[in-house]
């Protein structure tokens, strides 16, 4: 036995990172394991080629697709941070429906044991430690909050303040983009977030993004009771004879094998890896894998099949730093649809480095825009749509222990529409009319961009032990001492970005945990 | 371990009006703790260090988790009222409500966060058998004897020592009640007048139709106050017992630490119940303060009506319940955050004023469905409105969230108008 703590924590994202953070100053013995390294800080981070071509920060691993019948390399990150060392700082409450059951066209989206109001005073002290940027009122389909956003909405740049006064004109409601970085624009020479163009997709040297390092890991880290392991990747957990408890967390850490024994176990590994761990932990308790009777861990693999599309600024698009503007007019109905379509916001502008030289998007604008235009021109977005629970969405175990992910789209209907609403607005916002292509049907990867950046689901909460493997306190129903932080304990997944969302759990449960160690 | 006294509930009449001191207590309760909640400081440039903040932020979550329960608790006295043919309470008597309402042992007052605070709420909540002194101030006041004897055919004040005390009484005098008269004499509310959890995501809230459901809701009550069979650490008894614990660590590294704001009770107008009240003299305060109370005025008016419906529809109820739950988050929580940082005034220097939930007339019920709704949507406009001008000439930012969120709420409604 190599160590004895009060809590241990099994990834540093989003859930494990805030979770750390959020429990350090109790004074308990904490321990993180990350399977990864701190990213490194190098000018490479805001590389268009090295990041976004190269996939210089895309962690080696193979999954494999059933339905394709071949493996794939996953958009991961394991990294100090977790995905969101990767990610936009796009940080949005879910709505107040969210939590409720939502018919789809193509399905239903289920009810969260708990309600918006009980994730509310949790959602602001989230947007507080992770420093988001907005202003309420703006977006008429927000939910009621106790308090302001604690900074003050980043500025749209000239063409997207245009943007928004076109959508507004044609009677839509945009509104600034809820953003993590840690920007100070009343007072820029002091300000440590520069609004560059390479925040969403790219990691920054600067730390100048909200994101579980720097605002969830490094803040928790400066308090002695906290421990981080790094290269140290959780294999099994191993429970007492019974089956009731986690009693070793087994894992290897430079060539050799270390256990480690906590009071409390948290996974918080990422929808697909928390379900591989725990589907990698059965035993003669649990036959199906820990905390499995129910057979939903893995099942109901959701992960924003989102759109990244590309329209055509009449005028040259000098933006910088694009997404600070956001729009759900189309979130719960369309003009011509009764159902949920989504969010449409903005992302990191396109830029030439990322084209494929080859002919498709030429083509598809040909004859008059070669790409160079088409880089100066580029006005990006992204459509998301809410992906609905399946169970047969899920991720298993291959024989060499590997993640299988069977995925099917589930929402493709709303995110057809979603794309047919934006392309008939073209005209009206100063945008090339026709011109909407897909980034993936052009750009030099063919990953597309979110990849499984939102994943969720694979170890879903609820109040019935039947249909959920945790509780609606994120404990595993069958455990007394497990459990998982992060985006698997969703039911539902919203149309917006889970992050917030996570980490606002992670406080959550944090809550409960200090007043379950006492 | 001292025996607790027998309660008489022996007729309907008497369980209904135990029933509704219940409701009052567990509504009082509520109050009290959110007032202790208001007063905690939420700034660094208050004093406290970031951990200490923390830990506040911490205290002020789990209080108001307390605080919520409470209200799941006032639900379920409400389905068991409606349940034995009384209607929903929602009155009670202003702050300070001393024992001249309740038995001696059972005082409520407003009280900032701190060890008093917390210490008599741990005693009004200690499990069964547990001997507490209730904190400074709070004494024992002897309340006159009653003049009748046990043949009275109205009800008469009971001695209960604690919240539990008190349930435990009520469960007994339902059990004899049905023993003598029969389930279906006891219960003779309409079934489908009950509320049931899944407008608040409460899936402890039952409906009530017999006795077994009554006594579930009454134990969950109970539980989730004292605690079940002895433990105690996860109810509120054992929350307040742990906040308690850290505040006093915290202060022993720090006797310098004050995680309240200088916070008194503080009427804008003096309540004929309320014998010497501090009066705000700051007009802004007072502004603020009324706003506060207009507020609670009309989430009481939503509550009720959401109880005490006639012809909604389960969409409508449930825009009724969504409209009290964000009107208690969205406008209650920023504004009275907003109170308790400001002066009462010249008269009472250094002091800030603590909401007081007056509490004006003796019912808030709007008993006719369209009318109701319109009344309601009036209200939250009108607040909506209130709230701007006051955020137009002070320039408080949580005026401006305040201001939207009734917006929202008023529209929330518009549709059922």
């Amino acid at each position: 036995m190599d160590g004895q703590y009060d809590v241990i924590i099994i990834g540093t994202g989003a859930g494990g990172g805030t979770l750390a953070r959020h429990l350090a100053p109790s004074g308990k013995r904490i321990l993180l394991l990350e399977r990864g390294d701190w990213l490194p800080r190098e000018p490479e981070n805001w590389s268009t080629v090295d990041v976004f071509v190269d996939g210089r920060y895309v962690s080696p691993d193979s999954w494999y697709d059933p339905k394709a019948k071949s493996f794939f390399q996953p958009q991961v990150h394991y990294f100090v941070g977790g995905a969101t060392k990767l990610y936009g700082a796009a940080l949005y409450r879910m709505r107040a429906e969210d939590f409720g059951e939502l018919r789809h066209h193509d399905g239903l989206s289920p009810a969260w044991p708990i309600s918006y109001a009980d994730m509310e005073p949790y959602y602001t002290t989230a947007e507080t430690m992770y420093e988001v940027h907005g202003a309420r009122g703006e977006d008429p389909t927000e939910a009621p909050a106790s308090a302001p956003y604690p900074y003050p909405a980043v500025a749209h740049e000239p063409r997207i303040q245009q943007l928004s006064d076109d959508l507004a004109a044609e009677g839509f409601h945009p509104f600034h983009a809820p953003c993590g970085i840690r920007v100070n624009e009343a007072d820029l020479p002091y300000s440590i977030c520069v609004k560059c163009g390479a925040c969403d997709g790219f990691p920054c040297p600067l730390h100048a993004k909200s994101d579980a390092e720097v605002s969830g890991v490094r803040p928790a880290l400066e308090h002695a009771n906290v421990t981080l392991v790094r290269n140290a990747r959780v294999v099994k957990l191993e429970t007492n004879p019974e089956g009731t408890a986690v009693t070793q967390v087994v894992t290897e850490h430079d060539g050799e094998t270390v256990r480690y024994q906590g009071d409390i176990v948290v996974v918080s590994c990422g929808a697909a890896n928390s379900a591989k761990l725990l589907l990698a932990s059965a035993s003669d308790k649990h036959p199906k894998g820990l905390a499995n009777s129910s057979d939903q861990v893995g099942r109901n693999f959701m992960y924003h099949d989102s759109q990244a599309v590309l329209a055509l600024s009449k005028e040259p698009n000098p933006t910088v730093f694009q997404k600070t503007l956001a729009f759900n007019d189309f979130y719960f109905h369309g003009p011509d649809f009764d159902y949920p379509m989504g969010n449409i916001q903005m992302i990191v502008q396109s830029q030439a480095a990322m084209f494929r030289g080859e002919k498709p998007l030429e083509t598809k604008f040909a004859p008059n825009w070669a790409l160079r235009d088409v880089a100066e021109h580029a006005v990006d977005f992204w459509l998301s749509t809410e992906d609905l629970p399946l169970p047969d969405n899920r991720v298993t175990l291959g024989p060499d222990g590997g993640v299988h992910l069977a995925y099917t789209p589930s929402n493709p209907t709303a995110a057809k529409q979603l794309f047919q609403q934006l392309h008939s607005m073209l005209a009206s916002l100063r945008m090339q009319p026709g011109h909407l292509a897909h980034r993936f049907a052009y750009l030099k990867t063919d990953i597309p961009v979110a990849g499984c950046a939102h994943q969720a689901g694979t170890v879903r909460f609820g109040s019935d032990p039947a249909t959920s493997v945790l509780n609606p306190d994120c404990r595993a129903h069958e455990l007394d001492n497990l459990y998982v932080v992060d985006t698997s304990f969703f039911p539902s997944i919203s149309a917006v970005n889970p992050a917030l969302t996570a980490m606002a759990n992670a406080v959550r449960v944090g809550d409960h945990l200090l007043q379950r160690l006492g | 371990m001292s025996a607790e006294v027998p309660i008489r509930a022996d007729s309907r009449e008497e369980l209904v009006y135990l029933l509704s001191q219940a409701s009052e207590l567990e509504h009082g309760l509520m109050c009290e703790y959110l007032f202790a909640m208001f007063s905690l400081k939420r700034q660094a440039k208050e004093g406290p260090s970031a951990d200490q903040l923390e830990a506040a932020g911490r205290w002020d979550r789990m209080i108001s988790g307390v605080a919520a329960q409470e209200m799941l608790h006032l639900a379920l006295v409400s389905n068991l009222l409606t349940a034995v043919g009384a209607v929903p309470h929602f009155e009670r008597p202003n702050f300070p409500q001393q024992a001249k309402y309740y038995p001696p042992g059972v005082q409520l007052a407003l009280v900032p966060f701190g060890e008093r605070a917390l210490r008599h709420f741990m005693y009004l909540e200690r499990p069964e058998g547990f001997e507490l002194a209730d904190a400074d101030g709070f004494r024992v006041v002897q309340a006159a004897a009653p003049i009748t004897g046990d043949d009275a055919v109205v009800p008469v004040e009971e001695d209960y020592a604690t919240v539990g005390h008190l349930y435990r009484g009520i469960e007994q005098g339902l059990e004899r009640l049905v023993q003598r008269h029969g389930e279906q004499r006891v219960f003779v509310g309409p079934p489908d007048a009950q509320i049931t959890g899944t407008f608040f995501r409460w899936n402890e809230l039952i409906p009530v139709t017999d006795l077994a459901s009554a006594k579930l809701a009454i134990e969950t009550i109970v539980e989730q106050g004292e605690g079940a069979r002895g433990d105690w650490r996860n109810a509120h008894f054992g929350r307040f017992h742990r906040i308690l614990e850290e505040f006093l660590e915290l202060k022993s590294k720090d006797p310098a630490f004050e995680p309240a704001r200088p916070v008194v009770p503080a009427y804008v107008r003096p309540p004929a119940d309320v014998a010497d009240p501090v009066l705000i003299s700051e007009p802004t305060t007072a502004r603020v303060a009324d706003l506060f109370n207009g507020t609670y005025e009309v989430l009481l008016q939503l509550l009720l009506r959401f109880f005490v419906h006639s012809d909604e529809t389960a969409e409508e109820l449930t825009m009724l319940a969504d409209a009290a739950k964000n009107a208690m988050f969205g406008v209650l929580k920023p504004i009275g955050y907003l109170l308790t940082s400001l002066p009462v005034g010249p008269g009472d220097p250094g002091k800030v004023a603590g909401p007081t939930f007056d509490f004006y007339r003796t019912a808030y019920l709007l008993p006719h469905r369209h009318a109701a709704w319109v009344v309601l949507h009036e209200r939250l406009t009108g607040l909506a409105e209130a709230c701007a001008t006051v955020a137009a000439e002070t320039g408080h930012e949580a005026l401006d969230t305040a201001e939207g969120n009734l917006r929202s709420l008023a529209g929330l409604l518009a549709p059922g108008i």
